[in-house]
């Protein structure tokens, strides 16, 4: 099942802006290798859980996957042909917002060539450029 | 490699737009404080630190710098800024090194050897990379080896199990977690992950119904 908030504070809200770059979140903070991301937009829950089975199912249940983004902001659509107005459509996904340098999934405990590949495929699962980054890549 | 000395300018030119010309000339702003004397802004050249940190493990570093106007000093890099996309460094912390005087840095642990858990299926969970020690200038070492391989499945290394030197006063406290070995996953596991996020969202501010 994607990802989703347990309670909220609006059940909609406004698209909202994206601009700048990833002022927190921009980092490794828990694997030796991590996907970062190198443009913005909005990552779906579902791209999300998709990204996990195809890093986990490589991964054959060695290392350790952290997920660090969390789709929090709730996006409507109208059924279709509906006419304009008579309020705002009901919620139709979840997406996490993403801003270039914001680390999306990090992983440890496994081989950097396994991990190399296990992010790879995450990677083709997502809307954006990424890069995989290192903790010790200039040793 | 033996690191190059770096040659250090004072400037008077402070802020953003003026950091900002200050990187487009290939230079890069830093401050240098400590030793109970007023901070001093200064500029070096920003790819003699790279090649500096790059050829380190880790960004806290005594460095020697060449200084306008008060000569050759040997200084703590406290703190680096890196460009959250093109990792491009944007500023340096400098603290003055007072011989004799214990100050407050970061040092790298390195673990060594393959734990017994992690050969047995297990997981190395790497929680704490560096630890925060007060230490005088002279006893600095950028990285400090932890042997885990006697480490087996659900054991984990707090900071008071590190055989640390008498010279280094910890920081933190003794209990934190260096790394762990957790269990290898079961199919079970996964499937309960998945359980938690499912339904509508609670709305908090909803009025109930009448």
């Amino acid at each position: 099942m994607p990802l989703m908030p347990k309670r909220v504070k609006y059940r909609k809200v406004q698209r909202g802006s994206r601009g700048g770059l990833a002022q927190k979140g921009n980092s490794l903070a828990y694997g030796e290798y991590g996907l970062q991301s190198l443009e913005r937009g909005w990552i779906t829950a579902i791209q999300i859980e998709a990204c996990r089975v195809a890093a986990n199912r490589a991964m054959k249940r060695k290392g350790k996957l952290w997920i660090r983004i969390f789709p929090d902001k709730p996006i409507t659509k109208k059924p279709l042909e509906v006419r304009m107005g008579k309020g705002k459509g009901a919620v139709d996904q979840w997406v996490a917002v993403v801003k270039p340098g914001t680390m999306l999934f990090e992983l440890d405990g496994v081989p950097e060539t396994l991990a190399k590949e296990c992010l790879r495929l995450a990677a083709t699962k997502l809307p954006l450029r990424v890069r995989f980054v290192q903790r010790h890549a200039h040793d | 490699m033996e690191d190059t000395k770096l040659i250090a300018k004072k400037r008077d030119l402070e802020g953003t737009g003026n950091s900002r010309r200050i990187r487009r000339a290939g230079a890069l702003p830093g401050v240098l404080y400590g030793a109970a004397k007023e901070p001093v802004s200064l500029e070096l050249n920003a790819h003699d630190l790279e090649l500096i940190l790059h050829h380190h493990t880790s960004e806290s570093l005594i460095i020697e710098i060449e200084l306008e106007g008060e000569g050759d000093l040997t200084v703590l890099v406290k703190e680096v800024q890196h460009h959250p996309v093109t990792d491009d460094l944007l500023h340096v912390d400098l603290q003055r090194v007072v011989a004799g005087q214990a100050m407050t840095m970061d040092i790298q642990l390195e673990l060594v050897g393959e734990a017994a858990g992690v050969k047995a299926g297990g997981t190395l969970d790497h929680v704490m990379h560096s630890i925060g020690v007060e230490c005088l200038p002279k006893d600095f070492v950028e990285a400090i080896e932890v042997d885990i391989s006697d480490l087996e499945i659900g054991d984990n290394l707090q900071v008071s199990d590190l055989d640390l030197d008498a010279k280094f006063k910890l920081l933190v406290d003794g209990e934190a977690i260096v790394c762990a070995i957790a269990a290898p996953k079961v199919e079970a596991e996964e499937d309960e992950e998945d359980a938690v996020a499912s339904g509508e969202p609670e709305v908090i501010t909803e009025k109930p119904a009448e």
